[in-house]
């Protein structure tokens, strides 16, 4: 007894050091603030190709912190009066946005860096012209343009660009970009209204737990000021910091309202089962160190914590209040035994119980999502640093037992009154009604598996950067070519014949430009091949001008070294220019080619005359995705099918031929819940089946607790309390604006409803024997 | 000395310009707008890299709102037409036809050729800074200063001089080239010929 005693005071002492420790991290990690928004890093990698996951990472890193904001009115004058409004309010603040030089002063600059390689620099129809076209043709045209008022706009000398080839091929360079240069602004027509393009760098990287959305007020502010400037004037702005701050405020919001909701309504639980201040105060201290546990355990594991996370974080507060129910029940009911004799005489129950829970949990890991391994984490973690709590503290913290209430009476007195399911003519006909209505249900049932169900992007959102993406002409970053190749060169050379199948197809309107590193950076052959053929139709033509004009003329000496990949990146804007190389990973060579302007419709047309080139692949993120999201939807419903007969045979091992009993109201939550989905017209995914899962865990153990304790009026109540805080938990989660929490959250609320109202049916006969010893 | 000051400063008052807007008015009104306005040039250009100026010569056309036939006949024959739409240049028996569309850049250059020739100064004003200048009863001189953007990557500066027409242009561009246009023989109508309107339809 007295080393028990000790036992127990140390066991505390140590978890008391434990929850310092937690507390300081929490107070710098909620400082720090370190969550993560980004609805992509909740995706599996560990699928993909390391090359791939290098062309993700970069397609994601080129859209972090950009905001590109349009502003447009019914003319360029207008527009411009609007957008300078609009530009003063958004860099009003220069902690949340700063202003990002278009290319207009960068490009004149990159001109000149790349004139030595001019010769070298040709775009494919000119390619086709200087191989074509007669000497005669060329030296009357460039004649022509020599003495017109203006000849088209020279960018180097005569002698360096007799044929003014550099500025078409810049024009080309710069064709993708809708947004022209006009009066020292980047300007576009589209909509019939005349468009001023600002662009922003968010200047934070974090996301503010506090819900706080500085850069989306501040497009809302400036939307106004240049309203006010100009009636008509509309205002879009797309970017990832948008779509992050509002996902952060959807989830700050879902936070509160799942955490904090189910946390009062558990302590109104408490109340009114107890009357008594000191179960509150241990129950909330158990959830409250359960929570910030399994956020500091999460945080230190994973670097970041997911905003998901979070809001599916917050059911656990649903979950985890179990064993302080347990240790009070058991209290109020045994007020007369000592409280080192109830900890033993509890302690196999929780351990049981925390175990299945546990791994129902720790299933959720078993897909290779990191968004549900750290949900999976967090779940666990704060599961058993609840229950540490209660078994290290509650015992030396809690002196009074609890006394009697009529509210613990009537629940406990509840289960006798309970029906019982029969094998008579009512129970068979239940039975035969219940059996039709799954099989119509689960017959009606639809697989869903769209990648929209993980992001729940305000409509208005995505509407505005669907009209910016077409505006601006900006290729889709869900879609794109994978080229593939030993080095540098071979990349190149298979980007150059992508480019020809793909120039084919911007002929006939199947879409409206690409962009690739070869269009900056000819392969050497290419680069070889092109000062060839610029060089002798050049050097005849300067020769018949010189003879026409009677000057000496000489055509201009280029440098005869190709440019390489080294001297691109080495120039100011070099990596802009470079960003869609991938460098080489585990010794292949890599590039993406992005696409814009996408004819619906068109895209198997492409993929198909892509497919035609050595080393090429198309990578259709969305539908990889989903196809992924498909494929675990699947296998976890066998994983699901699998746990039932893992449980059936463990269950058998105690409880022998009545293990049915704790199983069947489980089955036929899920079959039921499946029924609901199908009736409802509600899809079937992934995270259904996962919620199911999790199900499985958590409903067998009540089955399992009636059947430990028949007839036993405190099970029953503990039984009884957790199942209502757990549906509020759950039933909280159900109205979460992201699909797949919505999803879970309404899995489980049918399925725990069911399973809590089906399982005291199958309770077994010996219902009125006497309370039988808690200790299992 | 304050007063030395004072004078001073009246002196440099009184030789300041008149407030711009009001000559660039005056010159507006002195600009006569014709339907149709023909005359023959005289062009030098100054080409980097050429030793020689270029000099042409030729007949011009222009019909408001309509367009610009520009038609050199020494040193060797070319035709530029100019509408709002497109560009076309012919030469050696050949023909370049440019869509405005595909190539904004060259067709607003050449769209200010259109507003240079005819004096429109208001279409001017768009893209230059402009400051007038009266030099006697009748002539005046227009200095454009480009507005930053595509012009002033072209430009550096643009000199008109005239009385009832534009008569000597001269356009100073960023990479050193200097062109130099005399316009004379000014013939004004009130219709295109059938072949002039014609051509400017294509």
């Amino acid at each position: 007894m007295r080393s028990e005693s000790r036992f127990q005071r140390i066991a505390a002492l140590l978890w008391l050091l434990a929850i310092a420790a937690v507390g300081m991290h929490q107070w710098r990690f909620w400082q720090q603030s370190r969550l993560d928004a980004n609805v992509l890093a909740l995706l599996p990698q560990a699928e993909q190709d390391a090359l791939l996951q290098a062309a993700n990472a970069r397609l994601a890193a080129l859209g972090e912190g950009r905001v590109v904001v349009l502003v447009g009115a019914a003319g360029f004058a207008k527009a411009r009066v609007a957008a300078d409004a609009a530009a003063a309010v958004l860099g009003r603040d220069a902690t949340v946005l700063r202003r990002v030089d278009g290319d207009v002063a960068a490009s004149a600059a990159l001109v000149s860096a790349l004139a030595p390689w001019r010769d070298r620099l040709l775009t494919s129809a000119q390619r086709a012209e200087l191989a074509g076209g007669r000497i005669e043709d060329w030296s009357a045209r460039v004649l022509a343009e020599l003495y017109q008022p203006f000849g088209a706009p020279r960018l180097l000398p005569f002698a360096s660009d007799a044929l003014s080839l550099w500025p078409q091929w810049w024009a080309e360079r710069t064709a993708a970009a809708q947004a022209r240069p006009r009066d020292g602004v980047l300007a576009l027509a589209g909509e019939g209204r005349q468009w001023l393009l600002l662009e922003f760098e968010s200047v934070r990287s974090a996301f503010a737990v506090s819900g706080a959305t500085p850069v989306s007020d501040a497009v809302v502010a400036a939307r106004t000021a240049a309203r006010t400037q100009v009636a008509d004037a509309e205002l879009l702005a797309a970017g990832v910091p948008l779509h992050a701050e509002a996902a952060a405020a959807q989830a700050s919001f879902e936070v509160n309202t799942i955490g904090w909701g189910s946390f009062l309504a558990v302590l109104l639980l408490v109340w009114l089962t107890f009357r008594s201040l000191r179960p509150i105060a241990l129950v909330a201290l158990s959830l409250l160190v359960g929570c910030a546990t399994a956020l500091s355990v999460t945080a230190w594991w994973f670097g970041q914590v997911h905003l998901l996370t979070l809001v599916f974080g917050a059911s656990l507060v649903g979950v985890a209040e179990d064993y302080g129910f347990h240790w009070f029940a058991a209290r109020q009911g045994q007020p007369q035994v000592p409280r080192p004799a109830l900890l033993r005489q509890l302690l196999p129950g929780l351990v049981l119980a925390l175990a299945t829970s546990a791994v129902a949990y720790l299933a959720l890991g078993l897909a290779p999502f990191p968004g549900l391994r750290q949900m999976a984490v967090f779940s666990a973690t704060g599961l058993t640093a609840a229950f540490l709590t209660v078994v290290c503290l509650f015992p030396l913290l809690d002196t009074r037992a609890p006394t009697r209430t009529r509210f613990a009476d009537a629940c406990a007195a509840s289960l006798a009154h309970w029906p019982r399911w029969r094998s008579n003519r009512i129970g068979w006909s239940i039975a035969v009604f219940g059996v039709v209505f799954a099989v119509a249900g689960c017959w009606r049932l639809q697989a869903n598996d769209d990648l929209r169900q993980l992001h729940a992007a305000p409509a208005e959102l995505v509407a505005m950067q669907e009209r910016i993406g077409s505006l601006l002409g900006l290729p889709s970053p869900a879609q794109f070519f994978l080229v593939e190749g030993d080095d540098v060169e071979q990349v190149l050379q298979r980007e150059e014949a992508l480019a020809a199948a793909l120039d084919a197809h911007r002929a006939l309107g199947d879409l409206a430009g690409y962009q690739a590193l070869s269009q900056w950076l000819p392969s050497a052959a290419r680069q070889a091949d092109n000062a060839r053929l610029s060089a002798a139709v050049e050097t005849a033509v300067i020769a018949n001008v010189a003879t026409a004009t009677g000057d000496a003329l000489q055509r201009a000496d280029f440098t005869r070294e190709p440019l390489r990949l080294a001297d691109l990146r080495a120039l100011a804007s070099g990596e802009r220019l470079a960003r869609t190389w991938l460098g080489s990973v585990d010794g292949r060579s890599g590039s993406i080619v992005l696409l814009h302007g996408v004819r619906a419709g068109a895209l198997p047309a492409l993929t198909a005359s892509a497919a035609t080139v050595a080393g090429v692949r198309f990578v259709d993120r969305t539908a990889g995705i989903s196809e992924l999201l498909g494929r675990y939807r699947v296998g976890m419903g066998a994983w699901l099918v699998a746990g039932y007969f893992g449980v059936l045979l463990l269950l058998s091992l105690r409880h022998r031929r009545s293990a049915w009993r704790a199983l069947l109201p489980t089955l036929i939550g899920t079959v039921l819940t499946l029924a609901v989905f199908g009736f409802a017209g509600w899809p079937l995914q992934l995270f259904g089946v996962l919620a199911l899962l999790l199900l499985l865990g958590m409903g067998v153990d009540y089955g399992i607790f009636l059947l430990e304790h028949p007839g036993d009026g405190a099970a029953w109540l503990a039984v009884a309390l957790a199942g209502i805080s757990t549906l509020l938990a759950f039933g909280l989660l159900a109205l979460s604006a992201t699909p797949a929490l919505r999803a879970f959250g309404l899995t489980m609320l049918i399925g725990e409803v069911l399973v809590w109202l089906v399982t005291p049916c199958f309770r077994p006969a010996a219902a009125h024997a006497e309370p039988a010893q808690v200790a299992a | 000395m304050m007063r030395v000051l004072a004078l001073l400063g009246l002196l440099l008052l009184a030789a300041a310009p008149l407030p711009a807007a009001s000559e660039l008015a005056e010159v507006a009104a002195r600009i006569e707008q014709p339907q149709v306005l023909r005359g023959r040039f005289e062009q030098d250009k100054q080409v980097a890299g050429f030793r020689k100026p270029l000099h042409s010569s030729g007949r011009f056309v222009l019909a408001r709102a309509r367009g610009v036939l520009w038609s050199t006949e020494q040193p060797f024959a070319s035709q530029l037409v100019l509408t709002g739409a497109s560009l076309s240049v012919e030469s050696g028996g050949s023909t370049r036809n440019i869509d405005a569309a595909d190539e904004p850049a060259l067709a607003a250059i050449h769209a200010v050729l259109f507003d240079l020739l005819g004096g429109d100064i208001a279409k001017l004003q768009a893209n230059f800074t402009i400051v007038a200048q009266l030099l006697d009863a009748d002539r005046w001189r227009l200095q454009l200063q480009p507005k930053p953007g595509l012009f002033a990557q072209a430009f550096t500066r643009i000199e008109l001089e005239g009385a009832r027409h534009v008569e000597r242009v001269q356009l100073f561009e960023v990479n050193g080239d200097r062109t130099e246009i005399a316009f004379r023989e000014f013939d004004q109508a009130a219709e295109l010929t059938a072949d002039e309107a014609a051509r400017l339809a294509q």
